[in-house]
């Protein structure tokens, strides 16, 4: 005990450089905190948006899979009647919901279009869930759906009401439409031949980024009716209670003998998830190593002059029995010591810095946002998420610092030979 | 033949150098620090080496101290050679066997003189009961008694040598080795530590060895083995009789 008070007193020792180290270390631990609730929220939320606009947990044809990125309609499920409701019986779904997305051109008034969209067909319910739309309608209203599915692709004719879309904003400046206006989309049927729908703008959309902006919104009946998949649909995206869920999920669907002919994947299995995740993981542990790193080499420069000053007080010690292995802890303790305050002022500062600027405030990205892709979906201002467990972990990692840095002078000064105990005369 | 005018016949020294060299690299030199010195040491003895600097009187203390090994030659203390022991076995020799009193105090700042007398106590592997009896007692008997919760920036410089007498003395050693103790003192204060050491190796026989060059040291010594340039020339007792040391010792 006598050593472990001496190494704290010792810390007490040169106040200025003791404030130093300890100002090294508050910084890098506020600086992990900061990095930790930034990681947190904006990856975080990140995935947790797209992965929500993806599904969770998604059923598709086995060469849908292969090469969704073509969106192939013709490897559709044909009748997703009877798979949504095995599906929303199987412990831990809490929704599930039929979508087709394809390309399609938009063209408003006689002229053939020439700008491209995606247009996503689904239950409003699922627009809802996923990127909460009727929310983000900034002038008229959210479409609503024909009950007569079989009249979709005829809206409009024979007295019926006409199909109603809502229509990204910058979508709707590219081609000139505005709310009230008749948007024929142009695409194609699952076997290829040409496909055109008319639809009513009854509503204009804002979202985050822009590539969301370029979309078309409408009911899964009306894609059904113009890729000639009647009752079908090329995706069914599935939800449980949180993200985390979504493999035993998965697992749950697969162990169905009736879903064996589906490729059924949770969200961190489908690109570009399984490869953002690695790389997020590998970004921050190299962040984090560089931060310790950086810290810890200014903590082994003002232990390294402690040492250096001391020599010959080491020496006493060491003339007076005190064991290599004893020294080591002296200065180790000591710079642990220095690191405690310093990496509770650290974390606190962190913490403030992190919920009230990162989480509260948030950061605006500005156009960097548009260069994500489609399916990302970003809102401009992206926030933290501090949790209290990241004050312990950067308090931790502040203590990892200075045991990093003092290791090296703490082995320099239990090499010091005793005989220097008698070198040193003043 | 080692130098020997106690010649106490049959008595085992407490300890011995027998034909101890000492080089140290510098450089591309390599320098002598001792040329083959043999001394015998007696327990209850009150010896000073003396000699001008670079002589090699602090280097014998060094090597009888266990705080260095000789280049060649052995090094006995209560019969063991303890130049052929690992520096952990030295360490504990050192902790348990022989206390130290340096030149400039050397007292740990951050510590009261009654922690630092504790800390010797701990390191020595004293039972832990009693000890504090022990450090107080250590305190008390170099008059330090109402000074234990001062730290060594409130002392003065006798006072501060009287806490490292009482941390030599704590953990009651078969030798004290003393580096010039009187260097840092005024003369008035020098005095009072050397009557002080000088008392406690008539009271309680404990043994003490100084290297010193300091007049007031070799008056109150009982015995002085001079050396120069790392050889032994010279070895006499407190009345002042000398014995020339054997042709082998002086010099190389």
């Amino acid at each position: 005990m006598l050593i472990l008070s001496l190494a704290l007193r010792n810390a007490r020792r040169n106040t200025l450089r003791s404030l130093l180290t300890g100002g090294m270390i508050m910084f890098g631990v506020a600086l992990l905190t900061c990095g930790m609730a930034w990681t947190k929220g904006a990856f975080g939320g990140i995935l947790e948006k797209a992965s929500n606009v993806m599904g969770p947990v998604r059923i598709v044809m086995p060469e849908f899979a292969k090469k969704e990125q073509l969106m192939p309609l013709e490897d559709n499920i044909a009748d997703v009647g009877p798979i949504l409701t095995a599906v929303k019986a199987t412990p831990g779904v809490v929704g599930a919901w039929a979508r087709i997305q394809m390309p399609v051109t938009l063209t408003v008034g006689d002229d053939i279009g020439e700008h491209f969209a995606l247009v996503q067909g689904a239950d409003p319910e699922w627009f809802q869930r996923a990127i909460d739309l009727e929310h983000h309608v900034t002038s008229g209203r959210m479409f609503k759906v024909d009950d007569d599915a079989s009249g979709q692709c005829a809206g409009g004719h024979h007295g019926r009401p006409p199909i109603e879309a809502v229509l990204g904003v910058a979508a709707a400046e590219a081609v000139g439409a505005k709310l009230g206006d008749d948007l024929i989309l142009d695409g194609q049927t699952q076997d290829g031949s040409i496909s055109a729908v008319k639809v009513k703008i009854v509503g204009l959309s804002e979202l985050g980024s822009s590539a969301q902006n370029k979309f078309v919104y409408v009911s899964l009946a009306t894609l059904q009716c113009m890729a000639d998949i009647p009752g079908g649909a090329t995706e069914v995206l599935i939800y449980g209670k949180t993200l985390d869920d979504a493999g035993d999920v998965a697992n749950a669907l697969k162990a169905n003998p009736a879903m064996a002919k589906f490729t059924i994947s949770p969200w961190n299995d489908r690109p570009p998830f399984n490869s953002i995740a690695g790389i997020i993981g590998a970004l921050a542990t190299i962040a984090v190593g560089v931060i310790v790193f950086i810290t810890a080499l200014g903590v082994l420069n003002t232990m390294l002059m402690s040492v250096m000053e001391r020599t010959a007080e080491i020496g006493v010690m060491r003339a007076m029995g005190i064991g290599r292995l004893q020294t080591v802890v002296l200065f180790v303790v000591e710079a642990m010591g220095i690191a405690a305050l310093g990496g509770v002022a650290g974390a606190t500062l962190g913490a403030v810095v992190a919920y009230y600027g990162l989480e509260v405030h948030g950061v605006n990205l500005g156009n960097a946002v548009n260069k994500m892709p489609p399916g990302l979906a970003l809102d401009a201002v992206i926030h933290g998420d501090w949790e209290p467990y990241m004050f312990f972990q950067a308090f931790g990692l502040g203590l990892v610092m200075a045991i990093v840095g003092s290791a090296l002078p703490a082995v320099r000064a239990s090499r010091i030979e005793p005989v220097e105990a008698m070198r040193s005369r003043r | 033949m080692s130098t020997d005018p106690n010649g106490q016949a049959g008595q085992t020294p407490l300890c011995e150098l027998q034909g101890v060299t000492k080089n140290y690299p510098m450089g591309d030199l390599v320098v002598q620090a001792l040329r083959g010195v043999s001394v015998k040491v007696y327990a209850g003895e009150f010896t000073a080496f003396a000699g001008p600097s670079g002589s090699g009187k602090s280097t014998v203390l060094n090597c009888i101290g266990c705080l260095d090994r000789p280049t060649a030659g052995k090094v006995y203390v209560e019969g063991q050679d303890v130049a052929t022991l690992s520096d952990g076995a030295l360490g504990v020799v050192r902790a348990k066997r022989i206390g130290f009193i340096f030149q400039s105090f050397n007292l740990i700042p951050v510590l009261t003189a009654f922690e630092n007398v504790e800390l010797a106590l701990r390191l020595s592997g004293a039972p832990t009961a009693g000890q504090k009896e022990r450090v107080e007692e250590a305190l008390r008997s170099v008059g330090l008694a109402d000074y234990m919760k001062r730290r060594p920036a409130q002392l003065s410089g006798g006072q501060q040598q009287r806490v490292a007498i009482a941390r030599a003395l704590v953990k009651t050693p078969a030798l004290i080795i003393a580096d010039e103790p009187t260097a840092n003192l005024d003369s008035k204060n020098g005095a009072a530590i050397l009557d002080l050491m000088r008392s406690m190796n008539a009271d309680n026989g404990t043994t003490f060895l100084f290297s010193t060059h300091d007049p007031m040291v070799m008056e109150r010594a009982r015995r002085i083995v001079r050396l120069s340039d790392g050889s032994v020339v010279g070895d006499e007792r407190h009345d002042g009789a000398v014995q020339a040391a054997s042709p082998s010792h002086v010099g190389a």
